[in-house]
């Protein structure tokens, strides 16, 4: 019974008083922040240029304007929400849909939010000579059916940048006028890719397609594809597009593109060019004129895109303003409307400068009168062509970027993959328009009857005086309040025709639909090999090291016990950074060393065949931490009468730690395995900083796949059903896992 | 002798381990303190000592009001949790009442439902109440949790009986049994639960980046992700600003870890 011990350590830590003290300076803390105004707008944007002298501020530029507005507004107070451009449109998009918007967002025409009806039109506050002073592109931009929908900022657009020195190194001449034709292209990228012979991961051309990116598309239209045409068709399954698709692939078995192409993003190729120059020619947006010039020095051309017929290739547009959300009270959105006016203004829209981006109205002047890059992009510019403009969109561009890499790595040939991207796609385009805003505001019935019985079941326990019973409601309650309410609330939506464009009625449909997407598909299997090879390499790691620190004594002991376990108090967000960074094509740790070692680089988070097993190696390789500890307590629990006796019959150590201390963990051992398998199937925040689910599908989990069904294309239903299946899955695993243990889970006995 | 050899040969072992499990954040740890511009350059130099990075990243933003909040979160929700979990987990194992098994079990039910599929509702609810924005709707939603309250009822169903039998007779009150009994026996394992908390609170990413809208109220991880720009990839800094999210953890451990393995030790001999 040396059990009693425990009693006598340090009480006070945790005396009620002590706690109650820290609640409450936590309360005052909390509230103390708020401060009042006459009207408070809320404005969100995204990191925007360095202004001088700052070195990671990307807000200075709003911060100031938002500062003159205020002087110039007595009463009105203008709250900055800084977003991130990883997850900034999600972010808003699942703030927007669910009614807390901000007044005013930051973007391209927000379509989506329009077939919602959640954005207020600016016709009525624009002011005399506003309209003549838009350029008319960029007011045709944000015209939805007649009505002007945001106040356009600055245009932008992609283009073609050339490294001008590596191509006078190789002996190429630059394009004549910037153009040129698909065979001219090749051509002068097989002299380039003759100059780079030897030297490991160097390419005459870098691409990459993902989702949300233009950059690249202009390759694949070289032909005269179009991913939409004009009557509004799918048509990127046509012979013209599949032309550029193959066009694309020769590219690769001539060695003009990387191998993974299909797999490499906008982050590595910018790398591999502006940073690295292992990349003669590449797609960005305007902002590489900037970087260009400043932060990685080079001597650079822009040019067209190369084409294969008559026409122009032309490349992708974007014009981004502000838009001001509608609200009841018609004073706020007066001055929202002010707000935007006039950051948006001719005036500063000169400081646009800085961003190398091109203003939309014509007061602005010409800003960049003596920039030769920005001159020429301007030309380029001239011809470029837009998005299709549809709030459905974002879901043609899923499907359509994740078979395109597909199609580019091989996994898939491009016609049958376009044909099925077209079934897809036809049927998103077929849907009927509806909003679902009103709808998600309301908690359904079924979830409500949930609190109900909660409630009264809350009610009874506390009638019934029973003590143990009312102590266990607290934490009972709060799961029930933060967990169940909830989980009953996204299970429903399981049954119904739930998502963005259409609420329907219940069904079972969403099922169906979940097992017939490949993504999710792809997701239950990388999910299984993942949870397969990843939980049992951790317990049997834990296991390892705890049996070996225990036959250790003294310091050397605590040593290791604490080396070992300090990593796991990292978080999965900073051990994925580090990852990211070790794993990194261009300039990551490993394809260094290969480097160094004059071996080829490998694609670790760029080749499809490899991506999972990066993903993998990260889950595998990293502490033991807490299972090591739990694993140390328990043993310590065996009797070491055992060992004594098997000292007698003479057993090494081996054989002891075989036939003693691992039967005798077992317990230890499945509940490890059990919380562990329970984890590993919801794997997640990796997949999501590591990959982002690519490249094509070859990474997807299923969390993953439930998240991004929700957060991106909105289809709650869809998502719900995957997650009720995921739910099935663990029940399934726990309940397997007890049974064949057939024994109560020991923990720390 | 032969034990002689079975120490070296464990000793190697270990250290083999330490480096791969250790190693990303030693990596870590190397970029963070190396000159930015020696990473810049082609091949990339390591190991330059510099500051550089941590001057950059502790003159940008609010990182220090973004750490008390990451601090207050995780305080609150383990000091939150140690008392509701306790209480039930006690209410669990020494109660008798009916339905305690049901419970229990719909309980360790809530320990399958992946986070990110309530986020939604969660997000509306938090709306509803007004909670958005506000350190609450990170703390709130985390003040129990199943998994806690499973760890530490299994702990106190060793806790032989007898004991709170005889406090009974004694007169002490069911709340009593609690308080100077099974409280202060399961010490051990609130405090491992408790670390365990604090850590998973500290790195919580995904939800307070849905609900935390204003710059002064992100956490730490939160707030970190905004300094990433995604163009220009300085490594550097990013790693300095994974340094600084994870160094006060390690702070943590290092504080309570005495109390944690003491406790351990203590439940062991039993």
């Amino acid at each position: 019974m040396s059990f009693l011990s425990g009693s006598c350590l340090d009480k006070k830590k945790l005396s009620p008083k002590t706690v109650s003290a820290f609640f409450l300076s936590l309360l005052f803390l909390l509230f103390s922040s708020r401060v009042s105004a006459e009207m408070t707008l809320k404005i969100w944007d995204f990191p925007r240029w360095l202004e001088a002298g700052q070195s990671t501020d990307r807000f200075t530029w709003i911060t100031g304007k938002i500062k003159e507005f205020e002087a110039a507004h007595p009463g009105v107070r203008v709250e900055l929400t800084k977003l991130t451009w990883q997850r900034g449109h999600e972010k808003l998009k699942i703030a927007a849909i669910s009614g807390n918007s901000p007044d005013i967002a930051p973007g391209t025409v927000p379509l989506l939010f329009i077939k919602e009806n959640l954005i207020e039109p600016i016709d009525e506050y624009l002011e005399a000579g506003d309209m003549e002073d838009y350029f008319p592109g960029a007011l045709r931009a944000f015209k939805v059916k007649g009505k002007i929908y945001g106040w356009p900022w600055y245009m932008g657009g992609q283009l073609l940048y050339l490294n001008s020195d590596t191509f006078a190194a190789a002996g190429v001449a630059l394009p004549r006028s910037g153009r040129w034709t698909t065979e001219e292209f090749r051509n002068s990228m097989l002299q380039i890719k003759r100059h780079m012979a030897g030297q490991h991961g160097h390419y005459p051309l870098g691409l990459y397609y993902q989702k949300d990116e233009t950059a690249n598309l202009p390759f694949l239209m070289t032909f005269g594809g179009q991913i939409i045409d004009d009557s509004m068709k799918f048509s990127a399954n046509s012979p013209e597009f599949i032309a550029g698709i193959d066009w694309v692939n020769s590219l690769k078995k001539d060695g003009i593109i990387p191998e993974d192409s299909g797999g490499r993003t906008a982050n590595d190729i910018w790398t591999a060019f502006g940073r690295e120059r292992r990349v003669a020619a590449a797609a960005f947006g305007l902002w590489g004129i900037n970087a260009l010039k400043n932060k990685f020095p080079m001597n650079f051309a822009v040019v067209h895109f190369p084409t294969g017929t008559e026409a122009n290739n032309g490349s992708f547009l974007g014009i981004s303003g502000f838009y001001v959300f509608r609200n009841p009270d018609l004073e706020r959105v007066k001055m929202a409307m002010k707000l935007a006016r006039f950051l948006t203004s001719g005036q500063n829209q000169r400081d646009l400068v800085h961003y190398t981006q091109f203003p939309t109205r014509a007061s602005s002047g010409n800003i960049y009168k003596n920039d030769e890059h920005m001159s020429a992009a301007w030309q380029i510019l001239q011809e470029g062509q837009t998005t299709f403009a549809d709030s459905r969109w974002p879901q043609i561009d899923e499907e359509f970027s994740s078979s395109i890499q597909q199609a580019l790595l091989g996994k898939l040939s491009p016609q049958p993959a376009m044909n099925a991207v077209a079934e897809r796609t036809e049927r998103i385009l077929s849907e009927e328009s509806g909003s679902m805003k009103e709808d998600i505001g309301q908690s359904s019935l079924f979830a409500k009857t949930v609190a109900i019985i909660s409630l009264l079941a809350l009610i009874f326990a506390l009638l019934s005086k029973q003590a143990h019973l009312i102590m266990v409601i607290p934490a009972v309650s709060i799961t029930g309040l933060f967990l169940f309410y909830p989980l009953a609330d996204a299970l429903l939506l399981a049954f119904r025709d739930y998502r963005i464009g259409e609420v329907g009625g219940y069904t079972l449909e969403n099922f169906f639909r979940a097992v017939s997407d490949p993504k999710f598909m792809m997701a239950c299997r990388n999910t299984m090999v993942y949870s397969l090879i990843v939980v049992p390499a951790n317990v049997f790691t834990a296991l390892v090291v705890a049996s070996l620190i225990f036959g250790m004594r003294g310091r050397m002991k605590s040593f290791f016990r604490a080396a070992y376990y300090l990593p796991g108090v990292a978080s999965v967000v900073v051990l994925t950074m580090v990852w990211r960074w070790l794993l990194n094509t261009e300039v990551g740790l490993f394809n260094t060393t290969l480097r160094w070692l004059g071996m080829a680089p490998v694609g670790w988070l760029t080749n499809p065949d490899i991506a999972f097993w990066s993903v993998i190696i990260s889950g595998i390789l990293k502490s033991p931490g807490g299972a090591m500890l739990i694993y140390l307590a328990s043993m310590a629990n065996i009797p070491t009468s055992l060992y004594e006796s098997a000292d007698l019959e003479g057993a090494g150590p081996l054989r002891k730690w075989w036939h003693i201390t691992v039967p005798l963990l077992r317990g230890t051992t499945t509940f490890l395995m059990i919380t562990g398998a329970i984890a590993a199937l919801q794997v997640f925040a990796q997949v999501l900083m590591l990959t982002d689910g690519g490249p094509g599908i070859s990474t997807q989990v299923v969390v993953y796949r439930v998240y991004t069904s929700a957060f991106r294309d909105f289809d709650f239903g869809l998502s719900s059903a995957m997650a009720l299946l995921l739910f099935l899955a663990l029940m399934i695993v726990t309940l397997a896992q007890k049974y064949l243990a057939k024994q109560e889970v020991e923990y720390l006995a | 002798m032969k034990r002689h050899h079975a120490n070296r040969l464990s000793l190697l072992l270990l250290t083999a381990g330490l480096v791969l499990t250790g190693g990303p954040l030693v990596w870590m740890l190397i970029t963070a303190f190396s000159d930015p511009e020696a990473l810049a350059a082609t091949p990339p130099r390591y190991g330059q000592f510099s500051l550089e990075n941590f001057k950059v990243l502790l003159s940008a933003g609010n990182i220090i009001r973004w750490s008390i909040n990451s601090l207050l979160v995780s305080a609150a929700v383990t000091i939150a949790q140690t008392i509701f979990n306790s209480l039930a987990a006690f209410g669990f194992s020494a109660g008798r009442f009916k339905g305690r098994e049901s419970l229990f079990i719909l309980l360790l039910a809530a320990m399958m439902v992946p986070g990110q599929i309530v986020m939604l509702p969660l997000f509306l609810f938090m709306a509803k109440w007004g909670m958005l924005d506000s350190l609450w709707s990170v703390i709130l939603p985390a003040i129990a949790s199943p998994f806690g309250v499973y760890m530490v009822r299994q702990y106190m169903d060793s806790i032989p009986m007898q004991m709170s039998e005889a406090a009974q007779i004694d007169g002490a009150s069911h709340y009593q049994v609690f308080r100077h009994i099974y409280f202060p026996l399961s010490l051990p394992i609130l405090a491992t639960s408790g670390i365990f908390t604090f850590i998973t609170q500290w790195n919580a990413f995904l939800w307070p980046l849905i609900t935390l809208n204003s710059e002064q109220n992100y956490t730490l991880t939160v707030g970190l992700s905004t300094l990433q720009d995604q163009q220009m990839m300085d490594f550097g800094l990013l790693m300095a600003g994974a340094t600084l999210a994870a160094v006060p953890m390690v702070a943590v451990f290092m504080f309570f870890s005495k109390y944690m393995l003491e406790g351990m030790r203590k439940g062991a001999i039993q």
